[in-house]
């Protein structure tokens, strides 16, 4: 059993979510694009806007409650061993957050259906957009985090997830189980996929002395990472 | 008759569907690949040479392109859509044998993995170049990629990975469709992959261009009619 917790649960309005400018988003479309297709976009946009809905929650570790050593990190009864990038972030936070968002199971719906009619773009277009939108979610959480800290005088670090910076996905059960069950709608599946897709989890911290840094990608050992690509 | 043939490749390329759609602009009006398939048809015209060399070759063109870095995605698909729309017209030969497509093409993003973004491109690829297309979807197990192309007779695998970890899944999935299905061509994809790694799993085929596995498709495996 894992010592109770408090867990903070939120349904995240659609006008507070920007479709995120630096993403993928922008390197797979084309400002230059013909009118018909811009037009096509908005359509699908407006589509996809209906039918999300973007959840997020985190659960906060306190001091006494976490420890994070070279290679790893102890949080609540789990080990994490993520690489030397994250725990180097992470090391001064006087607080752990375990967040997870997602937008719901309608968009992969939608985004199935319309492939499977042959509307490529339409269905293209539905997945990019739900994946930005997946992505605002936890830049929303992020803020929203960053933003209590500040007020205690506190800084934030980058958020890190499994799957990121060499850390491996399986951990998202470590990750789940720090976490109720169907936290913001989301399951894990036995490969340790979240159920909806369009899901995100990871950790961040805060703290007095916490520096935010950049993504630290010098120290990385991976040579197939694919911040390096785009 | 040839030159009708040319006219539907390029309004596949243009992505014109019908007199009534209303692009590109400057076809406005004309008859679009549905009117034209139909003209082809009521000229008996064989439905294969349609297909061939009407559909198929505007979808080379705008591949090509694509391929060249020329046009962005959302252009193929495009062209995509107007070759279904021609395809429609044409289903009710396949009954009769009167056309075949080139053969079957098993597509999946590999066990432990969800991003499909870069799968489905390479899917509407190989069906916009006559392939017929078996989509087994994400976080697809070895034995299901294998049963799956054993059960379609499938002429090729094309399996897909983005995460770090998931590509040793895709090593097991190479190595069990070797085993069991030597015959099958296995191609391989997804960002984070590289020529190296492809060799050193035994991948028979490496790119990040959808456009070029459709090409060594093209020349690497035995196409029944088209
Ligand atoms: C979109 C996206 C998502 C979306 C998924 C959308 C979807 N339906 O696929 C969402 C937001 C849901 C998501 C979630 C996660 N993601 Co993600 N995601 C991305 C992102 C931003 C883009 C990937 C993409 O679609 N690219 C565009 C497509 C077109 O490119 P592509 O797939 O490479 O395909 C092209 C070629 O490679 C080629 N190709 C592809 N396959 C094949 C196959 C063959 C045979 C051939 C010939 C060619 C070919 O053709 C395509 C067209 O050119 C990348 C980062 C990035 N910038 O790449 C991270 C990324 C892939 N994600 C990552 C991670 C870790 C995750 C999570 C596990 C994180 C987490 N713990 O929450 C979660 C998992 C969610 C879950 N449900 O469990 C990491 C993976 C790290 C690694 N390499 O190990 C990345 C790299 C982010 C990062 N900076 O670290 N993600």
């Amino acid at each position: 059993m894992q010592p109770q917790k408090q867990y903070n649960e939120f349904i995240v309005a659609l006008e507070d979510l920007k479709l995120p400018e630096s993403t993928f988003l922008t390197e797979l479309l084309d400002d230059s694009m013909a009118e018909h297709i811009q037009e096509e976009f908005a359509e699908v946009l407006n589509k996809v806007k209906g039918i999300i809905q973007p959840r997020a929650g985190y659960a906060v570790f306190h001091p006494g409650e976490f420890s994070i050593h070279d290679s790893y990190i102890l949080c609540g009864l789990e080990k994490f061993n993520s690489k030397k990038i994250v725990t180097r972030a992470l090391e001064r936070s006087d607080y752990l957050y375990v967040f997870v968002v997602s937008i719901g199971g309608e968009a992969e719906k939608l985004v199935k259906k319309l492939m499977a009619a042959g509307e490529y773009l339409h269905g293209y277009f539905a997945d990019i957009i739900a994946s930005a939108y997946t992505e605002s979610c936890a830049a929303w959480v992020e803020k929203i985090i960053s933003d209590r800290a500040a007020v205690a005088g506190e800084e934030c670090t980058m958020r890190y997830s499994p799957g990121y910076c060499g850390w491996d996905v399986e951990e998202q059960k470590k990750l789940f189980s720090l976490l109720p069950d169907g936290f913001c709608g989301v399951q894990l599946s036995k490969s340790a996929l979240m159920i909806p897709l369009k899901s995100i989890s990871g950790i961040l911290g805060t703290g007095k002395s916490v520096v935010r840094e950049e993504y630290q990608c010098g120290i990385c050992e991976m040579n197939d990472c694919l911040r390096y690509k785009v | 008759m040839e030159d009708l043939l040319a006219r539907i490749a390029r309004c596949v390329e243009r992505g014109k569907i019908s007199t009534l759609s209303p692009f590109p602009k400057d076809m406005l009006g004309t008859a679009g690949v549905t009117e034209l398939v139909a003209e082809a048809l009521a000229s008996s015209i064989p439905p294969q040479n349609i297909l061939r060399k009407g559909l198929i070759a505007g979808m080379e063109t705008i591949g090509e392109r694509f391929r060249l870095n020329k046009i962005f995605i959302p252009e193929v698909m495009i062209s995509a859509k107007a070759m279904n729309s021609g395809m429609r017209m044409l289903l009710p030969f396949f009954e009769g044998n009167k056309i075949t497509l080139k053969g079957t093409v098993i597509v999946a993003t590999v066990q432990g993995d969800l991003h499909d973004i870069g799968k489905n491109i390479v899917g509407m690829f190989l069906k916009g170049a006559g392939w017929n297309v078996v989509d087994l979807g994400v976080n697809v197990a070895p034995e299901v990629i294998v049963s799956n192309a054993r059960l379609h007779n499938a002429a090729a695998v094309c399996l897909s990975a983005l995460l770090t970890t998931t590509m040793l899944n895709m090593e097991q999935a190479v190595m069990d469709l070797h085993k069991e299905l030597p015959r099958v061509k296995v191609l391989v994809g997804g960002a984070p992959l590289s020529h190296s790694f492809a060799e050193r799993i035994g991948a028979d085929f490496f790119s990040t261009s959808p456009q070029e596995a459709i090409i060594y498709l093209d020349e690497n495996s035995t196409p029944e009619t088209v």
